[in-house]
């Protein structure tokens, strides 16, 4: 069978045989590999109950062809022509994050964010969880934030845990809605994010929370959640949810998310001018 | 590397046998296809008969 697969009787010799089986190889390891992703892609969205569905179809499928049941076999594969159509409309958010999710897989590494904005979202975020005031702020990667600003008050003001704070205490204006952060400044408040549909977040969350996870799930962003109710801090990435952080806990997992610190270059006249004082000292 | 494996093993396994029968499909679909030809000989093998009138 194997021979059949890889048309590996012609190779006389064992080299031969390496030569002709490294491309089959390659090929199905590209298929693993687009499938894999595929999968893993699909197994945290709504689209694993249809895909257990259309499994099932499948297989009615199969046994209504091998028992030659005609009339049913020419429902099915009317219906299999639309259903490309249907499965399209119907997941095209999934497909569509899907795709960005792809086009954004890390090639430089992180994204530079300023080492101050994680010290003053950290600072403001543990004093809102003290007081238990709910709040959400999404913070900009690379995907562009901005239909998600139009929603909402643009400020475009530096970033300071006192504004965050101000920005969420109840009975003010822009309190019921998102934050979004870019860099070192506050970009709008306000802001409507989308809510994620997927079925296996708790009920014990949210709204908030399933619109930080709604968002990561569409872009690369990073939001940090405050819960209303309990005073917990959680951090959505990529569509899943870290909670129970304390203060240092955040930080460390904000720097991992988003920063990476500038690497100092240095020139050569100021190597030398290095070595030449180390020298006299 | 062991992690790796671990890590998701049911859903690596899943993803290769569907890759296996996909490719094979596509190459049984292809061999059927009118007018593709098939890589037949091995990579830098002369032929050792040649034809003669």
């Amino acid at each position: 069978m194997l021979e059949e697969f890889f048309d590996l009787s012609q190779a006389k010799t064992p080299m031969q045989l390496v030569i002709m089986a490294w491309k089959p190889v390659i090929e199905i390891g590209i298929i693993w590999y687009i499938i894999y992703k595929l999968l893993e892609f699909i197994k945290g969205t709504r689209a694993v109950q249809v895909l257990r569905g259309i499994i099932i179809i499948a297989v009615i499928f199969f046994l209504t062809q091998q028992l030659r049941f005609d009339v049913i076999n020419w429902i099915f594969t009317k219906l299999f022509a639309l259903s490309v159509i249907a499965f399209l409309i119907v997941f095209q958010p999934e497909m569509r994050s899907g795709l960005a999710r792809i086009g954004r897989e890390k090639v430089f590494g992180n994204i530079i964010t300023e080492e101050r904005t994680i010290d003053e979202i950290a600072k403001s975020v543990s004093i809102l969880a003290r007081k238990k005031i709910g709040a959400i702020i999404a913070i900009q990667r690379e995907v562009n934030l901005e239909p998600y600003t139009e929603s909402g008050v643009q400020l475009d003001s530096v970033i300071t845990s006192e504004l965050l704070n101000t920005i969420f205490m109840p009975n003010t204006p822009l309190h019921d809605g998102g934050v979004i952060v870019h860099g070192d400044r506050v970009v709008a408040a306000g802001c409507l994010f989308p809510l994620s549909p997927s079925p296996d977040i708790s009920k014990l969350l949210g709204t908030r929370h399933r619109a930080a996870i709604g968002l990561t799930e569409e872009t690369d962003s990073v939001c940090v959640v405050v819960s209303e109710e309990t005073g917990v801090i959680s951090i959505a990435n990529a569509g899943k949810l870290t909670r129970d952080l304390d203060r240092d806990r955040l930080i460390n997992h904000l720097r991992s998310l988003l920063y990476r610190p500038k690497k100092e270059k240095k020139s050569h006249v100021k190597l030398s001018m290095d070595r030449f004082f180390r020298k006299k000292t | 590397m062991s992690d790796w494996f671990s890590k998701n093993f049911w859903l690596k396994l899943v993803a290769f046998i569907l890759a296996v029968i996909v490719w094979s499909y596509a190459r049984q679909e292809l061999k059927n296809t009118p007018g593709y030809k098939a890589e037949k000989a091995a990579y830098n093998e002369t032929p050792t008969e040649i034809p003669q009138k």
